[in-house]
């Protein structure tokens, strides 16, 4: 059990059964422990590469920027993250070995004042749905939080801030498109309480389904997403799996020969997706 | 350098880091950054997002310095391990069909060749490779796509079209059979 969770291969919940066996035995920590020492070797076996120069100036100031070392919370990070954009603003440079440039602004802070005003205005609609988005991840925020407490806290909470805020960019970006599509699907006589939301951008393609009450996938199976335009083949989207709500954010991008697509489907398929549906649909549009 | 050597100035460079000393980072960073960027870029496979996760990582050593624990294992070690678990974290949050593209595009993905010839690693990757391709073609595929590709026992099953129960068997056994190969030299690092 524990060479294969240092190998990191665990299917999700024997993995989290196994974590919560090692916060009780010191016994299996220290032998997944001795495992990680195998599995580093790894590394050795990819071929060794050199990054930009650039990088370990970037690293450094980042670093820089973020102060003493500390085991931070959310809220630290974020009121480091804030500090660092202050300081790197006023480009204190403190004593050092190393050589630090000033971070280049990345947004253009010389832009007249009237046009952020003009644009404020004209996204108000924009802004109660983000103020709505919001909301909701912070709820999810907060319940991830509590569940990995047991589990390397901070680390939990990097990755969902990242997704979060991917997905806020993203949902963004899909309200303010002018083309923008937005329909509702709901379940078939499959799951009869199931409904989504599907939104998308007929001139990107970019599209972010919201679903809620679909049944967990079985093992080897997952939901995917179809897009159907009159007349010809259904065109293949994600796979995606609800979480243990049932609830499911996906992004995905509609391929620009289904952009005129007007019906969408989701239907259960193998987990590694295939090329036409082959599984019963659980979630239609009304085309 | 020798190992032995290397451990105790790794070892160090933590202990420093810990204190909020910028040059062990930067220290450690120039120790490390060709192996780990090449184990991320291997599992990412592309160069933006590589160095995005690899100045993640040094975020994160930074910040968590003090779990590393000098009694528990090598620095290298934790290392390899938070730069592996981050990049995993992102293929998995990549869109999903990129994904599949860049498979796809890959050739021989479990065949372990390496042009490379930096002196740094050469010895040691030698070391590794000869002990992986000892084991049996169907065990070392199992190890090689959980580790570099993030899949899990349910998902190589799949992907190698046999029985789950197989696989787990497979794994273990390579696992063990590898530590076997690479012990000796791992117990003299420790």
């Amino acid at each position: 059990m524990a060479a294969v969770h240092a190998l990191g291969a665990l299917d999700p919940a024997e993995a989290r059964e196994f974590e919560i066996h090692l916060s009780e035995c010191a016994e299996c920590r220290a032998e997944l422990e001795s495992w990680r020492e195998v599995t580093a070797e790894f590394a050795y076996t990819a071929p060794t590469v050199e990054p930009s120069p650039s990088l370990r100036a970037r690293i450094l100031e980042s670093v820089r920027a973020e102060g003493e070392p500390q085991s931070s919370g959310l809220e630290t990070r974020v009121a480091g993250v804030k500090a660092a954009e202050a300081q790197a603003e006023t480009s204190r440079v403190r004593s050092s070995v190393i050589p630090f440039k000033k971070p280049a602004r990345r947004l253009t802070s010389s832009a007249p004042r009237i046009f952020a005003i003009a644009a404020s205005v004209a996204f108000v609609a924009l802004i109660i749905s983000l103020i709505l988005l919001w909301n909701r991840y912070n709820v999810m925020r907060h319940e991830m939080a509590r569940l990995s407490d047991r589990l390397d806290q901070s680390q939990e909470e990097l990755t969902l801030e990242q997704r979060t805020l991917a997905d806020e960019r993203a949902a963004k970006d899909l309200f303010a498109a002018p083309d923008a599509f937005i329909g509702n699907l709901s379940g078939t006589e499959m799951a009869e309480n199931a409904r989504a939301r599907f939104i998308f951008d007929r001139k990107t393609g970019r599209a972010m389904l919201m679903a809620d009450g679909l049944p967990p996938a079985p093992e080897g199976k997952a939901y995917q997403l179809w897009f159907i335009s009159e007349g010809k083949p259904p065109m293949p989207g994600h796979v995606f799996k609800p979480d243990a709500k049932g609830h499911t954010e996906m992004r995905d991008e509609v391929p620009a020969e289904a952009r005129n697509a007007n019906t969408f489907a989701v239907t259960l398929e193998p987990q590694s997706g295939v090329t036409a549906p082959t599984g019963p649909k659980y979630l239609l549009s009304a085309s | 350098m020798h190992p032995e050597q290397a451990q105790i100035e790794d070892v160090e460079l933590l202990r420093a880091i810990k204190r909020g000393d910028e040059g062990a980072i930067a220290a450690l960073y120039d120790r490390y950054r060709l192996i780990l960027f090449g184990l991320i870029l291997r599992i990412l496979h592309s160069q933006p997002e590589a160095e995005d996760v690899l100045q993640e990582v040094f975020l994160q050593v930074w910040r968590r310095a003090s779990d590393f624990d000098e009694g528990r294992g090598r620095p290298f070690t934790w290392l390899v391990t938070l730069a592996r678990s981050r990049a995993i974290d992102r293929l998995r949050s990549l869109d999903s069909r990129a994904r599949t593209a860049s498979e796809a595009a890959r050739a021989t993905p479990e065949s372990i060749v390496d042009a490379a010839d930096d002196a740094m690693k050469s010895e040691q990757g030698e070391i590794v490779r000869r002990a992986l391709n000892e084991l049996p073609e169907e065990q070392r595929r199992a190890l090689v796509l959980a580790y570099f590709e993030g899949l899990t026992q349910s998902e190589i099953a799949a992907r190698l079209n046999s029985p789950l129960g197989t696989v787990k068997t497979r794994m273990r056994s390579g696992m063990i059979r590898l530590r076997e190969l690479l012990g000796e030299r791992i117990k003299d690092l420790l």
